[in-house]
């Protein structure tokens, strides 16, 4: 036993052990040596009622306790798997609680030797202590050691306690009321008059008082039991029904990944332990497209990669197009899919007539993310197509192709007739064809409006960036074989003159949804 | 796997394989079943080259973080295993296999099964379960998943605040509760 007299004077106190030294007993709880928090840890389990416990008590160095947790699970274990479940809540809690340096402390020797890697665990428990292990790597430091059973009574208790509790509960500054008399016990022999009487106040439901009777105590767990379960029939599930908390990190990161860029965001303001797991490189991974290294090195910023996080590589993609294959693409990811999305440049497309000075030129706009836009001088015969390898776009994925432009004030030709649009791939399937028009006031055929049985015309929509575009057809990429999907818009057949269109290029986007 | 052929019954399908749960319930199951579960199949070959003659195909396989209720649905899931977890063609694909994802029952159980799958290191069963998870908060709102896993969201408020005004685009248009 320790005094409380002792409490200044450690190097009196029995040895603590460190990562790599051996262990040695202790008998009375005495102050965290290492770092400013102990956290002690006791399994209990109970056959008879099919369920076992964890209980946990953080403590500062002045014993004062920070926070606890008594923690049910709904099967049997055996006494080390008990215990080795403890240490990895104990872990997690300590983690969530928000200490970054702690003392693990707890009774099982086989468990203490385990994380310290002094001995290898029981197979059964191997996947527990590498959970704890997990857990604790992300304390800037912990240590461990081994008390006496009677030194742990406080963690015990709850533990035990486990058994009226349904889920969990946690005290966060606050001490539990029924371990104060073992926090004293524990920790003081001489002393005795000593007043930490709290309010104390549960956050779920747990029965106070462990000496009322048991019936009572049944009684009011089965009220308790309807009333949580009126209580989440209510407001969907509760800390009870998924107990998030069970799963190590690397799952909940696992999880994440599974929905999209956008909910990852999300979620990284859920709780810390949701950001670290859906800030995580594994989650973002998953939303890159699998080649964008690929991508990034034909570039002209390849430096991209250095980025410290894939997260950051991706906002980085989405938010900036990057020039590719000697500024003749400009790629970016579509910030709510990840998906592929590319401008092929002006430079880019076979232009009809393009390199006859007199009838298209090559401009640079400061407005444009491209080197050179072409603009249409005069011609009759207009025809522009754009080509790329199906295998650089995103499988399984609708995507949509539009002109991206502007019109001089001093355009004309582009009212009427309407332009014939085609996006298909050149080895077979569907050539999805459309009339578009490129002027944005609606035609006027010879003052009629039109037919009703007329195709649907497209009109451009103005973009953020101030250009226009309009959409010249879909494609849904199989997958499969190579092949080559061709963009192709022209107006050839009445053959008006026709100038004063600024071409910045054909972009290809994913559909929404 | 080198020794098969200490195995007399040359078809693999029938041979059993008897696996113990927490709570000593015992499960035989197809050996292929088993096979899955990539601790199952590592500690049974284990097992196998250690001692083939003394214990032969009655081993018991203790599965201590498992619980019955859990393998049970997890055996029955590795049964009707949906032939691929490929990304779905279409639309309507995708609704079914929604549906399909939904039948397994409420978060609580999900994350059980989770839990298990990931100890047996069963793949298939942990993308699938994931992804059921997953479903369950695409498109909710941070309060929405905070009350889903009874967390509490104990970041400062101001570090909470900066964090939506910078990725305010991620807020926009999600779920109501």
């Amino acid at each position: 036993g320790v005094s409380i007299s002792d409490l200044g004077c450690w190097n009196k106190s029995p040895r603590f052990v460190g990562a790599s030294g051996k262990i040695e007993m202790i008998s009375g709880w005495v102050p965290p040596r290492h770092g400013p928090f102990k956290v002690n840890i006791d399994g209990a389990v109970c056959s008879k009622r099919k369920h076992a416990g964890a209980g946990v008590v953080i403590r500062d160095r002045e014993g004062e306790v920070v926070a606890a947790l008594s923690k049910r699970w709904e099967y049997p274990l055996g006494a080390i798997e008990a215990e080795a479940k403890a240490w990895e809540t104990g872990a997690l809690f300590a983690r969530e609680v928000g200490i970054s340096e702690a003392e693990f402390e707890g009774g099982s020797l086989g468990v203490c030797n385990a994380v310290q890697g002094l001995a290898s665990p029981p197979s059964s428990v191997v996947n527990v202590i590498a959970g704890f292990l997990d857990h604790a790597s992300h304390l800037r430091q912990w240590k461990v050691s081994h008390i006496k059973r009677q030194g742990n009574v406080p963690a015990h208790l709850l533990a035990q306690h486990a058994q009226h509790v349904v889920g969990y509960v946690a005290w966060l500054g606050e001490c539990p009321s029924l371990i104060e008399h073992a926090l004293l016990v524990s920790r003081i022999t001489r002393k005795t008059k000593i007043n930490i009487k709290r309010v104390c106040k549960y956050q779920a439901v747990s029965i106070e008082d462990p000496t009322c009777d048991v019936r009572e105590r049944e009684r009011e767990r089965e009220r308790d039991k309807r009333r949580r379960r009126k209580k989440r029939r209510k407001e969907m599930k509760q800390s009870s029904g998924a107990e998030i908390s069970a799963l190590p990190e690397g799952c909940i990161a696992n999880i994440v990944s599974f929905t999209t860029p956008k909910d990852a965001c999300r979620a990284c303001a859920v709780s810390p332990i949701f950001r670290a797991a859906a800030e995580s490189n594994a989650v973002w991974e998953r939303f890159l497209p699998s080649d964008y290294q690929a991508i990034i090195a034909r570039s002209s910023s390849p430096d991209i990669l250095n980025l410290p996080s894939k997260k950051q590589i991706y906002l980085r993609l989405s938010d900036n197009p990057i020039l590719i294959d000697d500024n003749k693409k400009s790629f970016f990811l579509d910030k709510l899919s990840g998906k592929k999305c590319y401008l092929l440049a002006a430079r880019d497309l076979s232009i009809v007539w393009g390199s006859t000075p007199e009838y298209w030129s090559w401009v640079s706009l400061p407005e444009s993310r491209i080197p050179e836009v072409a603009e249409l001088l005069d011609v009759c015969w207009f025809e522009i197509c754009g080509k790329v390898s199906t295998s650089m776009l995103s499988l399984k994925t609708n995507s949509v192709a539009y002109l991206v432009f502007k019109l001089r004030s001093t355009a004309y030709g582009f009212d009427d007739p309407p332009f014939k649009a085609s996006v298909g791939t050149i080895g077979g399937g569907e050539v999805y064809e459309r009339s578009v028009c490129l002027d944005l006031e609606e035609p006027i055929l010879d003052g009629q409006i039109l037919l009703p049985e007329q195709p649907h015309i497209s009109r451009p929509k103005r973009r953020k960036d101030g250009w226009l575009e309009i959409e010249l057809g879909e494609f849904f990429n199989e997958g499969g074989q190579d092949d080559e999907l061709q963009i192709r818009l022209m107006e050839v057949e009445v053959g008006r003159w026709k100038s004063g269109l600024v071409v910045e290029g054909i972009e290809i986007r994913p559909t929404m949804g | 796997m080198s020794n098969t052929s200490e195995n007399p019954n040359p078809s693999s399908s029938s041979a059993k394989i008897t696996l113990k749960t927490s709570d000593n319930e015992l499960f035989e199951v197809e050996e292929a079943v088993a096979m899955k579960f990539c601790t199952v199949k590592q500690y049974f070959e284990d097992e196998k080259d250690n001692d083939v003659a003394a214990r032969g195909s009655s081993t018991v396989i203790p599965l201590p973080n498992v619980h019955s209720a859990v393998l049970a649905r997890l055996i029955s899931y590795c049964k009707k295993l949906p032939q691929s977890n490929a990304v779905a063609d279409n639309h309507e694909e995708e609704e079914t296999k929604k549906k399909e994802r939904k039948q397994y029952g409420t978060p609580g159980d999900l994350v059980d099964l989770i839990s298990a799958a990931n100890y047996l290191d069963f793949k298939e069963g942990l993308e699938f379960f994931n992804q059921a998870l997953a479903d369950h908060i695409q498109n909710k709102s941070v309060e929405y998943v905070r009350k889903f896993f009874g967390i509490k969201g104990d970041f400062e408020p101001h570090e909470e605040e900066k964090y939506r005004e910078e990725y305010a685009w991620a807020f926009e248009g999600v779920d109501e509760d």
